[in-house]
């Protein structure tokens, strides 16, 4: 059997790279089982959410008097809510807005943090110097207090909670990565990029960026539950994306609170299925972390 | 004193001030619809002006920010917008509320956490091993609201019980106030074991494969001595910046089951300023969070510079 060409062997006389569906397959064999069932379930998950307007069975939002507080039952597999709303179907929608806000927060943090480490790691001294002592600062409120300030301030909307939650959560993240900016300057060719006059933004970006991705990468994937985790408790507070949308946090507070003793699925299920993603992502990118970098086991998460 | 502390102190200053920058500033990011709804939703003013003027925010940044400083340094935390109160005598006594939750959540979570660590290292690879790992991976996973929310729901629908939520000063009655935290405490110190267990159980390993320990082990000294004299004496260090990391998921947990379990603590004095857009009230747990946080990360240096005597020397 050929090997499928990578895009660096040109030359003949080079011994077959590995291409990429044979690197992932070599992953997948060196996953543990817990990481593969992680991701399958996460699969399974992801493909639900994607679905959620052809699967769900009814709208999120659509309210039906006559069938409040319905408990599970064949037609409604988790039951209804107080306003006889499907919460199977505001769970699958529910998804839909968790899974996509958490994207978009780790992305939009992961390049907040690589901006600053990069341009911090990179110019040093006096730049680095001051850059850091705001850094400091940044990191020294708590998060979870910080992120309730900035949202009652801004309002909450699914916009202001991804941006303020990356703001947040970008800080942190920035230290680890500025301390491996600072190793991979030091490289030889660096230097030599230096020496020959290259432009100090194409040396961060064509020779420094491409050697830290990796790691933002992995950090990046990592902390994926917690914002999970964080997303849900801010929409528990009401502090979240703002009801009518239904999102897994919000659907255990406010009115519903008042009937969950008597209607103990209105509280189960959205917090079941917040569990179990946030358990399918961290051990599905926790073992995706040790296969690429066994040194790194146990970072990334506090 | 070393220049390690020293510097560490003047770190800890320096981020301080930047501290007070950073809350004085957030009234001064305040957009205007915050403003607006301050003056239509929640009636502190009559108009935007007036509010202005209620805020000290009409006069100029400097003298702003000087009578901002002046007023910490006096210990007053300006007044809140709801009650009209002094934030300080509002704040004081929910302060040790919120401080005995936060110490007791670490100590559940350091107790169930260090020995299933330990246990998880010595007995590496076995099926003990395997559970208590698997054990930690749910507990991080689970949301701490649900977890109390499902609590209080089906222990009243299994055993018809529920903890009490009518909340007891601790000088009125020490004993009824130990009861109503002691579920907030073991609830919140349930996800902050899991990381405890990770982190124990890693260092165990790494410590345990020195070889010190084994020549503590070949000269016959009993297993539990090179266990915890050599071994966990030696994993200490690291443990205690976990400590200080841990300070800010507590913070996070003490916000949600004061919220859950109806404890007037700080977690649910900023909440309720949040909810009702009082932002002097906000600004000023900010300030406070802050600061506690900074201080106990200067602990945990000194701390660390003491257990560790490599850091302390400058390697």
């Amino acid at each position: 059997m050929r090997a499928p060409r990578g895009p660096r062997d040109r030359g003949a006389w080079e011994a077959p790279v590995p291409g990429r569906v044979q690197k992932i397959a070599r992953a997948i064999r060196r996953m543990p089982v817990t990481g593969l069932a992680g991701g399958a379930v996460l699969a399974v998950f992801v493909l639900a959410a994607l679905l959620a307007p052809v699967i769900a069975p009814y709208d999120p939002n659509e309210s039906d008097t006559l069938e409040r507080l319905l408990s599970p039952n064949a037609s409604h597999w988790f039951g209804t809510d107080q306003l006889g709303r499907d919460i199977f179907s505001r769970i699958l929608w529910g998804g839909r807005y968790t899974l996509g806000a958490s994207l978009a927060v780790v992305a939009l943090s992961a390049t907040i943090a690589t901006t600053v480490a990069v341009v911090s790691g990179y110019f040093g001294g006096k730049v680095d110097l001051v850059i850091q002592r705001f850094v400091d600062g940044w990191i020294a409120f708590p998060a979870f207090v910080l992120l309730i300030a900035l949202i009652s301030l801004l309002g909450p909307s699914l916009r202001n909670v991804i941006v303020v939650l990356s703001f947040t959560m970008a800080g942190g993240m920035s230290r680890i990565l500025r301390s491996s900016v600072i190793v991979v300057k030091e490289a030889s060719y660096i230097e030599m990029a230096r020496v020959v006059g290259a432009d100090p933004v194409r040396i961060m970006f064509r020779h420094i960026l491409p050697q830290i991705v990796p790691l933002v990468l992995i950090l990046a994937s990592v902390q994926m539950g917690g914002v999970v985790l964080v997303l849900a408790s801010l929409g528990f507070l009401g502090f979240g994306i703002p009801p009518p949308t239904p999102e897994w946090g919000s659907m255990l507070s406010g009115r519903a609170r008042d009937f969950i003793y008597s209607a103990y699925w209105l509280a189960l299920f959205p917090g079941l299925a917040i569990t179990l993603t946030v358990l399918c992502l961290n051990l599905f990118f926790d073992s995706v972390r040790d296969i690429i970098d066994p040194r790194m086991r146990g970072t990334g998460r506090r | 004193m070393s220049t390690y502390l020293l510097q560490r102190f003047l770190l800890a200053g320096l981020t301080l001030v930047i501290v007070c920058f950073g809350a004085f500033s957030l009234l001064r990011i305040m957009p205007g619809s915050a403003a607006e709804l301050m003056v239509t939703d929640q009636g502190y003013a009559n108009d935007i002006p007036e509010l202005r003027k209620q805020l000290g925010l009409d006069e100029p940044i400097y003298i702003q920010l000087w009578d901002w400083v002046k007023n910490l340094a006096r210990g007053d935390l300006g007044h809140s917008l709801y009650s009209g109160e002094s934030i300080t005598s509002e704040v004081a006594p929910r302060i040790p509320i919120t401080a005995l939750l936060g110490l007791l959540i670490v100590s559940v979570g350091w107790l169930i956490g260090v020995p299933i660590g330990i246990l998880a290292a010595v007995k590496q690879g076995t099926v003990i091993d395997e559970v208590s790992r698997t054990v930690a991976v749910f507990f991080l996973a689970v949301p701490t609201f649900w977890l109390a929310t499902m609590f209080l729901v089906f222990s009243s629908i299994w055993f018809g019980w529920a903890p009490s939520l009518r909340f007891v000063r601790f000088t009125a009655d020490p004993v009824e106030h130990l009861k109503i935290m002691f579920w907030p405490a073991l609830l919140g110190g349930i996800p902050t074991s899991a990381g405890v267990i990770r982190v124990t159980r890693t260092l165990m390993l790494e410590v345990l494969r020195q070889d010190y320990v084994r020549t503590a082990r070949a000269k016959g000294l009993a297993p539990r001595a090179v266990l915890f004299r050599h071994g966990l004496r030696n994993a200490s260090p690291p443990l205690v910046t976990i400590l200080g990391l841990q300070v800010t998921t507590v913070v996070t947990g003490a916000v949600i089951l004061e919220q859950v379990f109806a404890i007037p603590g700080m977690g649910r004095y900023i909440l309720e300023a949040a909810t009702r857009r009082d932002y002097p009230v906000v600004q000023a747990i900010l300030l406070l969070t802050a600061t506690m946080l900074v201080m106990t990360n200067l602990t945990v240096d000194v701390l660390y510079g003491y257990l560790d005597p490599r850091v302390r020397l400058g390697r």
